[in-house]
């Protein structure tokens, strides 16, 4: 034990455990409690009423559908895609890729709108177009329905699953495949025998960051399922939530449980999957590219294939937006008499949340992926490389707050840290950057912990054949291999913290609200065109950070 | 790394430390956001020292963030400004509100002043018909056309539980003609939105032909040039008189009474007329063209009895829900 913490320095170690137990492990436990009390005191009875109406069951089979499909697709479309990105040589594979990972980089709350611009039923442009068209007075797409609901969610998960196999594709060891090839496999073969099962862990893994992430979604739900009668849980959880009692909100708090419960046997399936990972560590410290796929004759048509697909489904829906930010309203003829620069210049210069949106939600971008590397590298390399007692239970405290829904997270915030507990942070951004930092640590932490697990012993154990002892080994061998790690989890907070929605709604005050809230209080008050707008600022302001964090990124880890 | 840390904090302490100079005055209201920005230009003009900060959402949001925050300790807020009065009322019940008599409150008719005195109607709007022009020639004139066969897949309404003033709607239309009008509107296959603002947006777009909302929302439609007509129900508009009311556990309280008397004063009357449509609440300012007056809009509403309603709005949001979207 005692040789364990010197190795990892135990003030470290310990603020790092003090903050996860105040960020997550404290405000659930209040949750929890909630989700038992009533006015009568402490009992089940919340359980018995919550589980013994109808009405939760269909969300809660809603919600494991919506993920089983959103899964599907992403694979359908993230595998192939990285496959061609990362082993072959279709022509201009960066744009390819930054255009798969432009969903990840936008709300989906986003993405939600645009969609709704192109077919919603009788006045998306796409129905519209086809009406004119066939001349025809009914309209064949429908985004409201639970069809709509898997294609937008898709379209915003399937980067988990193309990122995931993309780095494995890109890490393999290709020595493994030419002997494969050499002994006399054919192409065909080999992917089948010897690349998949070597990325079918890191898919795995995609996946299921495709299915919490659908899990504990709520906007595109919210926005495209409600008004077709399709409720998942978070949707119903918002319901309770909303039904301005706090009986509703305790209702929501055994809901959540639910989901947790849900979470916890991914969480399982996925420490299943990692462990098997382990043993095939598939990084032996050798920097050598795998070999690059020629697709021959196939070149340019698959090229024409996925330069369209891409085209529909990434494009057009961001291009839908912004023609509608220049009309005078949603669902006018797209005539020059309708449109306007006017709503432009009222997000620009007159709708009050825009500036105070775009600086807070940098600010706390910046500050959660900051701390959020820095407690989630320590807590990574307690779980993976030591053998402290309750390791486990740290994963699980780090996992637990992601796979929760947002809004219940944020509900556990309020209830902690608006001054019940001696800590007041409500209505400031500190309750932002707690939720935040409980919510996204996640995501530093199991990448981190991933590029942890990817180091062969063998490196270290050579460090210390040649003398080392084990600080020096942590700081010549493990942090350099982990670095890109380390900037990868960064990046990969930052992102999703700059565009948060959910925990966002509850949680901002007048002062502090975020671009997420901006956008979806004009898209709620019915401001369709002056939402659209926004969201294309926003669209170029996260365009131009993501480049700005990427370059640093890199820049960063080659030195 | 460290002068990133460094960096990071910094920001956040001058976001948490920014605007302390000025009085400040937080207010919950569902007033639409582009009113409620230049409502609030025009107080602080007058006002300079207090530095109004508004939280806008719909009446079931901020009802759960009271709910939490009274969970956690006390209310934040100053002032609430929503359209469902049951609502105050509930929170008059439970000594949440205090009570304060406006010097304007001479100047507005009785019935929109609580007799017991802890908050007086303000913003005056009536749940109507909507209907875009374009495509509809001949509107339903009362309630129960809207259950006629032709209208099916066309209707649109908000949620109650996200929407103060469809709960209030919901809860006087039950009581006059029952679930059946529910269950009516459920079978012309009802679409149900959140709020009242996206069912003015999609008429006007012309994704709905008629839809259930808010008369002031329409008009500015107009305004604007959107294809979108209103009626008044011949079975009576429901009168939603949206009532201002101070928190009792408000630190600010005389910076929350000016807001009140702006509110209910001359001044502050014509502006909602100007910016929102509203009709007002006093007779000495003039209405929106063309449409009736106070005296007009209550008598031709339909019948409400205050504790009818406040006993069964719930049952009716709950029944509503269910009904329309299965939940």
């Amino acid at each position: 034990m005692t040789r364990v913490l010197k190795q990892v320095g135990i003030v470290p170690a310990v603020l790092a455990l003090l903050c996860l137990a105040f960020l997550v492990v404290f405000p659930l436990g209040v949750l929890f409690y909630k989700s038992f009390e009533t006015t009568e005191g402490v009992s089940l009875q919340n359980y018995i009423f919550v589980l013994s109406d109808t009405r939760n069951l269909e969300p809660l089979k809603n919600t494991i559908l919506l993920g089983i499909w959103t899964v599907i697709v992403s694979l359908a479309l993230g595998v192939p895609l990285a496959w061609l990105v990362a082993r072959t040589d279709l022509p201009g594979r960066q744009f390819v890729e930054s255009l798969c990972l432009l969903p990840y980089m936008l709300p989906p709350l986003i993405g939600a709108i645009a969609w709704i611009q192109l077919l919603a039923p009788r006045v998306g442009y796409f129905n519209r177009l086809w009406m004119a068209i066939f001349n025809s007075s009914s309209s064949p797409f429908n985004i409201y329905s639970f069809a709509g609901m898997v294609w937008v969610m898709g379209l915003y998960s399937f980067p988990f699953v193309f990122i995931a196999a993309r780095g494995a594709l890109e890490r393999m060891n290709p020595s493994l495949e030419e002997a494969a090839r050499i002994s006399g496999a054919g192409r065909f073969e080999v992917m089948k025998d010897v690349t998949l099962p070597l990325v079918v862990p890191s898919i795995l893994s995609g996946m299921m960051l495709a299915f919490l992430y659908t899990l504990t979604n709520f906007g595109v739900p919210a926005l495209l399922g409600m008004r077709a009668r399709i409720f998942v849980l978070t949707t119903r959880i918002y319901s309770y939530v909303h039904r301005g009692d706090f009986t509703g909100i305790r209702f929501a708090t055994v809901l959540s449980v639910l989901l947790i419960i849900l979470a916890l046997g991914m969480h399982w399936l996925n420490q299943q999957i990692i462990r098997r990972q382990h043993g095939a560590a598939i990084i032996s410290g050798k920097s050598v590219r795998p070999s690059t796929v020629e697709l021959g004759i196939w070149r340019w048509p698959i090229a024409i294939l996925v330069y369209s697909f891409l085209t529909f489904s990434i494009l057009f829906p961001l291009m839908a937006l912004f023609l509608t930010s220049f009309l005078k309203a949603w669902g006018v003829q797209l005539q020059w008499a309708n449109f306007t620069i006017r709503n432009y210049r009222y997000v620009l210069f007159e709708y009050p949340l825009t500036r105070k949106a775009i600086i807070n939600s940098l600010v706390l971008g910046l500050s959660c992926a900051t701390l959020a590397v820095l407690i989630g590298a320590i807590l990574a390399y307690l779980s993976v490389k030591t053998h402290v007692r309750g390791r486990r239970l740290v994963d699980l405290a780090c996992t637990l707050p992601n796979a929760i829904p947002a809004t219940v997270v944020a509900l556990a915030m309020i209830l902690t840290f608006s001054g019940q507990f001696k800590v007041n942070l409500y209505n400031t951004l500190g309750i932002l950057l707690v939720a935040y930092l409980a919510h996204y640590l996640f995501y530093a932490f199991r990448n981190i912990s991933a590029s942890l697990l990817q180091i062969h012993q063998s490196l270290e154990e050579a460090a210390y054949i040649s003398g080392a002892d084990r600080l020096r080994t942590f700081r010549d061998i493990v942090v350099p291999l982990v670095k890109p790690g380390i900037l990868a989890g960064w990046a990969l907070v930052f992102m999703p913290a700059v565009r948060e929605l959910t925990m966002s709604t509850l949680l901002y005050g007048p002062n502090t609200p975020t671009i997420g809230v901006a956008v979806y209080e004009l898209q709620e008050a019915g401001y369709f065109h002056i939402a659209a707008a926004l969201s294309c600022i926003i669209v170029v302001v996260l365009f131009i950070t993501n480049t700005v964090v990427k370059k640093v990124v890199r820049t960063l880890g080659r030195v | 790394m460290r002068n990133v840390i460094v960096f990071s904090l910094a920001l956040i302490l001058v976001g948490c430390g920014g605007a302390l100079a000025k009085e400040t005055l937080l207010i919950y209201t569902s007033t639409p956001v582009e009113i409620m920005t230049r409502f609030e230009q025009m107080f602080e003009a007058k006002y300079p020292d207090i530095d109004l900060q508004v939280f806008r959402s719909g009446t079931g949001t901020i009802a759960s963030k009271i709910a939490a925050e009274r969970e956690a300790g006390r209310v934040m807020a100053d002032l609430i400004w929503v359209a469902e009065y049951t609502y105050l009322e509930q929170l008059k019940a439970e000594g949440l509100l205090y009570k304060y008599e406006s010097p304007e409150a001479k100047n507005i008719p009785a019935l929109l002043i609580d007799p017991d005195g802890y908050y007086y109607g303000a913003r005056i709007f009536a749940m109507v018909i909507a209907y875009n022009t374009n495509l509809v020639k001949d509107p339903p004139q009362k309630w129960t056309d809207l259950l006629d066969p032709q209208w099916k897949g066309q209707i649109i309404v908000a949620n109650p539980t996200y929407s103060g003033s469809i709960a209030i709607a919901a809860a006087v239309l039950g009581l006059n003609y029952g679930l059946d009008f529910f269950r009516g509107l459920a079978a012309n296959a009802t679409t149900v939105v959140q709020g009242n603002s996206q069912v003015v947006t999609e008429v006007a777009a012309g994704a709905y032909k008629v839809g259930l909302t808010l008369d002031n929302m329409v008009r500015d439609l107009q305004a604007q040039g959107s294809p979108i007509g209103l009626v008044y129900p011949e079975d009576g508009p429901i009168f939603l008189p949206s009532p201002i009311a101070i928190f009792s556990t408000s630190q600010h309280l005389e910076a929350a009474k000016k807001f009140v008397d702006f509110v209910l004063s001359a001044e502050g009357q014509r502006a909602l007329v100007e910016i929102g449509h509203y009709i007002p609440a006093r007779s000495d300012v003039e209405g929106p063209a063309g449409t009736p007056s106070l005296a007009e809009l209550v008598a031709m509403a339909m019948p409400a009895d205050l504790h009818a309603v406040l006993a069964n709005i719930d049952f009716f949001t709950d029944q509503f829900v269910k009904i329309l979207l299965g939940q």
